[in-house]
């Protein structure tokens, strides 16, 4: 209490290291949270939204997952396929006209020399269209919009950089009185870092944007359910939305182009995709509830 | 709520390959969950979804082995009552068999022998499981490949005492009755006149397939058409209050299995037909008689 009432640049410098570490690390959390709540519109109802496959794997795991979910659409209905040894992928077939823009835009993309996913992530041809699709979701306050972030990421950031300013200002104070201050120092780096990455990170989705995940998934989890258990009876929008919602992961596809497209969308860890992605992020994903009555008593016979 | 709510209702027993298909088809509106499979603490959200629509949801144990000379599993029964109530379920319905005896687990449904001993044993175990349970018990005949030497009755004399002495509800499988006329020779229209039908909760019916000899009530093929006559010849004689198809592998295409409820449909349809002609054409001999 004591320590609390005094004024803190007048603390002795041990006391003074264990109090900036409490309160960077308090200062790291109340950032967190006004970045979360400024993104963040005031809360609503998602009853109405509506996202096709591709806006939901935005949703869930940001512009590469999008862009996996539309190739593994596409090599599921053989308009791209992917080799087994270099990984690369490249159109097998054209388009029916009426396939989705979306789809359209990554087959284009990916065209006919053969390319790695991690090169049509990159690629300039697709970026217009993933940001087609992330205005959507901005337009529904699903994402933050660009708007909402700035003020966010610069409130949260002066929150930390405050501290580090407190820490500065403390290295003089000891420096006057001839005090050693390299603890101080690589606490205020490391304060400095901390509010770097408070500044840049952003969140993947707003409140709103969780709450709506979520609902479409509880949704679909009867969609989920057969994408784990029979994925060859699933039409091709239905598959669309059981990998922009739940991942590839969630489809029991056994044959080997399936395998190969697997390992071609999970390059050497070398490769970044740059984008936080939770492939199952509802508690009913992965849920069991078992199979039929073979549960101990084979086939019934009742 | 009351099972006679649902009156020639025809549904399908839910599994994780059929949700899908389950929760699209809103004409679907009684379904069955096999009780061991489902967790009442985490029941599924795609059964959540069906009974928000108003979906009648039946758990139909496998366990519960009411055959067995033992006292039942207070395990097995709490959960059943669980579910039941879970599910807000009419009614819960299990098995004239057993499933384990001196500690193993056969790991199949097994006919019992049909004998007097046999019969105060199960009906021993009906009583204690109405007891234990909230709702209404339905019991179901069961398909068999063999059947215990010394029977001192017939099956629909055994079940037929065992629902009376404990005033139970049936599940009429009406494919597991026809494996067994075929695999053992029963007339089995002589089998449904000698039923209490008034005691029918509903009906079940699956398929199956020949190998050899036998015949296999798999739930894992299509539905015979002898299943599907005699479901029909059921009908006849009583409008059962719902009719269920199961299958548990090999789950065919969409349109497949819904030409097969439509084919359980029409014999329903064709059934009752035959029952209003039997029941005019006997109101008009009754007239005749008193002119």
């Amino acid at each position: 209490m004591l320590m609390l009432q005094a004024n803190p640049l007048d603390l002795p410098g041990p006391q003074f290291l264990v109090f900036y570490i409490a309160l960077m690390i308090v200062a790291a959390i109340i950032a967190r949270l006004i970045k979360r709540s400024l993104v963040s519109p005031p809360w609503s109802n998602t009853q109405h939204i509506n996202v096709d496959a591709y806006e939901a794997a935005y949703l869930r795991g940001g512009a590469n997952e999008a862009v996996d979910t539309a190739v593994a659409v596409l090599v599921q209905k053989h308009r791209l396929k992917v080799s087994k040894t270099t990984r690369a992928l490249k159109t097998a077939a054209a388009l029916p006209a009426g396939a989705h823009w979306f789809e359209k835009a990554i087959h284009h993309a990916v065209g006919s020399s053969g390319h790695t996913i991690n090169e049509i992530h990159k690629s300039s041809l697709i970026e217009p269209y993933t940001a087609q699709l992330a205005g959507r979701l901005k337009q529904w306050e699903l994402i933050p919009s660009d708007n909402r972030w700035l003020k966010a990421r610069t409130v949260s950031a002066l929150v930390m950089l405050a501290v580090v300013v407190l820490g500065v200002m403390k290295i003089f104070v000891g420096l006057s009185w001839n005090r050693p201050v390299s603890f101080l120092v690589v606490l205020c780096i490391i304060a400095g870092f901390i509010t770097l990455s408070v500044f840049k990170s952003r969140p993947a989705r707003t409140h709103l944007g969780d709450q709506a995940l979520k609902q479409l998934q509880d949704e679909s989890a009867a969609l989920q359910m057969a994408a784990r258990t029979q994925p060859n009876r699933l039409a091709s929008p239905d598959v669309a939305l059981a990998i922009g919602l739940f991942g590839m992961s969630a489809l029991a596809f056994a044959d080997n182009n399936w395998t190969d497209l697997r390992a071609a969308l999970q390059p050497p860890p070398s490769a970044s995709s740059g984008s936080s992605s939770s492939s199952c992020s509802s508690s009913s994903c992965g849920s069991s509830c078992g199979g039929g009555c073979g549960g101990g008593c084979g086939g019934c016979g009742g | 709520m009351n099972y006679q709510t649902f009156i020639s209702n025809v549904g399908v027993g839910w599994r994780p390959e059929l949700a899908l298909m389950i929760e699209r088809a809103p004409e679907i509106t009684f379904i069955e969950v096999v009780a061991e499979n489902i967790l009442p603490a985490d029941i599924p959200r795609p059964l959540l979804k069906l009974k928000e629509r108003g979906a009648i949801i039946v758990p139909h144990g496998t366990g519960l082995s009411l055959g067995t000379a033992e006292p039942l599993d207070p395990k097995r029964l709490a959960h059943l009552a669980r579910l039941a109530e879970k599910l807000d379920a009419p009614m819960v319905s299990e098995h004239i068999a057993f499933v384990r005896a001196g500690g193993r687990d056969s790991g199949h449904l097994l006919p019992l022998p049909r004998t007097r001993e046999a019969l105060d044993v199960l009906t021993e175990n009906i009583l204690a499981a109405q007891a234990a349970l909230p709702v209404p018990l339905a019991l179901e005949n069961i398909a068999t490949l063999f059947e215990w030497p010394g029977a001192e009755m017939s099956e629909v004399a055994f079940i037929t005492e065992a629902l009376e002495r404990t005033n139970t509800r049936m599940l009429l499988d009406v494919a597991n009755l026809y494996a067994n006329a075929r695999n053992h020779g029963w007339d089995a229209l002589d089998y449904l006149d000698s039923l209490p039908l008034e005691r029918l909760a509903y009906v079940h019916i699956a398929g199956g397939i020949a190998r050899g000899h036998l015949y296999h009530d798999t739930h894992a093929h299509g539905v015979q058409a002898g299943a599907i006559d005699l479901l029909e010849q059921l009908c006849a004689r009583v409008q059962p209050p719902a009719v269920m198809l199961e299958r548990d592998d090999h789950f065919p295409a969409e349109a497949d299995l819904r030409a097969e409820l439509d084919a359980i449909r029409e014999a329903i349809a064709r059934g009752a037909q035959t029952r209003s002609l039997s029941i005019a054409a006997s109101s008009a001999q009754t007239v005749n008689g008193y002119v």
